[in-house]
């Protein structure tokens, strides 16, 4: 549901506001275009589907309900613009090519300290990789997630669909990024795990302290 | 305890929710102690995620404008509201820009014709900035934003915003700074600083053609130059100027011109003081110069390359007639008029000869920092201010006299050492300064104003030392002025930029208990558990703490004490020591 500031934003803007306008497009703006840039597509299509998120935006605010946050509704146009240029054909041939781009790009495979470069670079080359090859449906649901940050319970008000889809459609991707790291043979230092955010070192190494 | 496959492990950490009861923590936990390969991965992957996460931020400025998209909106038609009124007058304004553009130039200006289309945007933006339209609309300024004619635009603490229009001018405007753009043409600009600092680059202006910035206490009109004017409100007013000529009005004091290399300062009481120091060199390298001589010992500036008709003066009855030294004078102008460029709060001296002993600014330092470190306040301010008397009035010299006074308690001369320091000091201001004057602002509970010299300190030296305590200040004082939201974003930026400073942990403390208190128990889940891994082991303490907090306020008390257990043998900080033990007590644990 829309708080008071979006309720009164919308507002203005179905009144035709351009001050209204501005301020919808430079707060969500961002979040959107690094949603679609984080779907691994290059720079020029990224500029364009943003454009045609707000575009869609703007011409249907009419219909728009205000049964969820803007954020979630514009999340909702930026998936179906995507999945709209991710299915036209000529372009998937294209797609691998454009992945690297955008690392490049963004500079993803740089570092300041050598040491780590060629260690983080490999490791974020499979990333890459697995997001790549991983079902579209499987992706839009990882990157909303881990790179995004949204809740599972957000997810699937975008998605239009259950939390239990969600979440299954989640392990699978996590399961896919998992197993490409293995197969990936990488080995760090130090023994560390997130338990909903809590890490648990001390006791690990208390557990194992116990059991020797 | 049951034993778990490395695949059985993988399925729950891959499930990413909160795993179903302790027993599975705990044997989860087990295997990854004794799992070298599944804790490595999991640790690898979630390093991958974060860095590409943090890596990605930057394609957030592929966006493209908003004119672009409002743009396609109308020409797509499928618009209301702005799309459907908008098609003729964008149709008009088409008409209107070609009208201009095939006009030459000296005719639009001559015949009075239309005025080329604001088009001022934002060339770039550092932190917050925002612009409040004329209907109180508010909008947050990104890159390539549009600024109206009429509308505010304001800039937060350690922010920057840079805006331009080619053809007109560029501007800057630095940290915690306020402009209304009352006027915005080609022919015609006007800017009213409220408060803060600009710096402008002023493209060439034809004549009948003006560009004026205005304050409180004076207005600054520009001829074709790069210039700083800074406000104080309640102050001050200072304007540097880098090239070009600039004219500046007070309503008491009439007119002044300002050139390049010199600096004016207009305070409350509309005084002129010049900062610049008259060379000393004889007046035969000044032959094109003027001075012009104010009313009630109030300064003057002194020009260079003055073609007087260029700039007409205004002149108000009564003021008196001010007198031209077109020749060569035989005096140099100190000579003639020692009794200016002198700081407005000391007395006017004339020497007619020099000291006996003409101590050097290093030997004074020297003897002023002896005389302090030995306990000789009044001594030291004695010896300090007969230099400053005596026209040795450099920042470093007043800025120790400051200290001085603040050694001995006199706040209030401190107060006064460290301005005329800021004076002396243009456009230059050292980094110390500011952090002194900052200190010395929060000793008098001033706060405004020690906002502004961190604010400062963060603009122009982002890499000092003292940036921690600047962004640890600001961040108590937008707590204080009741924005909670910018005090997390600051505290956020300093335990981001500064992992070990101590004013870390305290903000980041500070913050968590803003959560706490509020019982927004997600939000300082993610707050505390962000630091659990820290390097910062008294960030790392405090986060624990807090999270064995936010566990017992959700009422998971099984976590709680799972998390108590861990910080055993590992807690070093004697107060989370102490607030562990309050905490075992409440749970009557032992």
């Amino acid at each position: 549901m829309l708080d008071e500031h979006e309720t009164r934003l919308v507002e203005r803007c179905r009144n035709g506001n351009e001050a209204a306008w501005a301020e919808l497009y430079q707060t969500h703006a961002p979040t959107v275009t690094r949603f679609i840039a984080r779907m691994l597509l290059p720079k020029d299509v990224v500029e364009d589907l943003v454009q045609q998120v707000f575009v869609e935006v703007f011409s249907s605010l009419k219909r728009f309900r205000g049964d969820s946050k803007v954020s979630t509704w514009l999340y909702r146009v930026a998936v179906f613009q995507v999945q709209r240029h991710l299915r036209s054909e000529w372009r998937l041939w294209r797609r691998k090519r454009a992945a690297a781009d955008v690392c490049t790009v963004l500079g993803i495979f740089s570092s300041d300290n050598p040491a780590m470069h060629a260690e983080m670079v490999a490791q974020l080359r499979v990333l890459k990789s697995t997001l790549d090859s991983m079902n579209s449906k499987h992706r839009f649901v990882w990157v909303m997630r881990e790179l995004q940050g949204l809740s599972t319970e957000e997810v699937a008000a975008v998605l239009d669909t259950k939390v239990g889809t969600v979440r299954s459609r989640l392990f699978e991707a996590r399961r896919q990024v998992f197993a490409a790291f293995g197969k990936a043979g990488f080995a760090t230092d130090g023994l560390s795990f997130p338990l909903g955010g809590i890490h648990f070192d001390e006791i690990a190494a208390k557990t194992r302290g116990a059991s020797q | 305890m049951k034993t778990l496959s490395c695949s059985e492990v993988q399925n729950l950490l891959a499930r990413g929710e909160p795993l179903p009861s302790a027993d599975v923590a705990d044997a989860v936990a087990v295997h990854l102690a004794d799992c070298t390969r599944c804790g490595v991965l999991d640790n690898t992957i979630r390093e991958s995620i974060g860095v590409f996460r943090k890596a990605t931020e930057a394609s957030a400025q592929w966006a493209p404008s908003f004119q672009a998209v409002r743009d396609a909106a109308v020409e797509r038609g499928s618009v209301s509201g702005i799309g459907v009124w908008w098609k003729p007058a964008s149709v008009l304004m088409v008409a209107l820009v070609v009208a201009v553009w095939l006009y030459p130039r000296s005719e639009v200006v001559d015949g009075g014709g239309i005025n080329a289309p604001n088009d001022l945007r934002v060339e770039d933006v550092h932190g917050l900035a925002s612009q409040y339209g004329r209907d109180s609309e508010v909008a947050s300024l990104v890159k390539n934003a549009r600024l109206s004619e009429g509308a505010v635009v304001t800039t937060g603490p350690a922010s920057q915003l840079v805006a331009k229009q080619a053809g007109i001018a560029s501007w800057s405007l630095l940290a915690d700074s306020m402009v209304h753009i009352v006027t915005w043409s080609e022919q015609h600009v006007a800017l009213g600083l409220e408060r803060g600092e600009i710096r402008l680059h002023v493209d060439k202006l034809e004549p009948g053609e003006t560009f004026e910035i205005r304050t409180e206490y004076c207005t600054v009109t520009v001829a074709g130059t790069a210039f700083t004017v800074h406000h104080r409100p309640g102050i001050q007013t200072e304007v540097s100027v880098l090239s070009g000529v600039v004219r500046v009005d007070s309503i008491a004091q009439g007119v002044r011109f300002v050139h390049a290399g010199e600096t004016v300062v207009v305070t409350k009481t509309e005084r002129f003081v010049a900062k610049t120091p008259l060379p000393d060199s004889p007046a035969a390298e000044l032959s094109e110069s003027e001075v012009l001589e104010g009313q009630d010992d109030s300064v003057v500036v002194l020009r260079r390359d003055i073609d007087a008709s260029q700039y007409p003066q205004e002149r108000r009855e009564g003021e008196r007639t001010h007198h031209h030294a077109v020749e060569k004078p035989t005096l140099s102008p100190r000579e003639a008029n020692p009794e200016i460029f002198v700081p407005e709060t000391t007395t006017v001296n004339k020497p007619e000869t020099d000291p006996p002993q003409q101590r050097t600014e290093g030997e004074l330092l020297r003897i002023g920092r002896t005389l302090l470190s030995k306990g000789d306040d009044k001594q030291a301010i004695t010896l300090l201010e007969t230099a400053v008397n005596d026209g040795l009035g450099t920042p470093r010299l007043l800025g120790l006299l400051a200290d001085a006074h603040r050694l001995s308690g006199d706040t209030g001369a401190a107060k006064a050492a460290y301005q005329q320091a800021f004076v002396a000091s243009g456009t230059a201001v050292s980094p110390q300064l500011l952090v002194d004057f900052a200190t010395l602002c929060e000793q008098r509970d001033e706060a405004e104003e020690a906002a502004q010299m961190w604010e400062k300190l963060l603009s122009t030296n982002p890499t000092h030392h003292k940036v921690p305590a600047a962004l640890a200040a600001l961040a108590k004082r937008a707590e204080q002025s009741g924005d909670p939201v910018l005090a997390r974003r600051l505290r956020a930026d300093l335990c981001g930029r500064f992992p070990e400073a101590s004013e870390c942990t305290k903000g980041f403390v500070s913050t968590g208990r803003y959560f706490l208190n509020k019982r927004d128990w997600e939000e300082a889940e993610r707050h505390f558990g962000s630091q659990i891994q820290s390097s910062n082991q008294a960030l790392k303490e405090a986060a624990f703490v807090g999270l064995i907090r936010t566990k017992l306020g959700k009422g998971n008390v099984d976590e709680a004490r799972m998390l108590l257990k861990t910080m055993d043998n590992v807690v070093t900080n004697s107060t989370r020591i102490e607030e562990i033990s309050a905490i075992r007590e409440s749970l009557g644990d032992p």
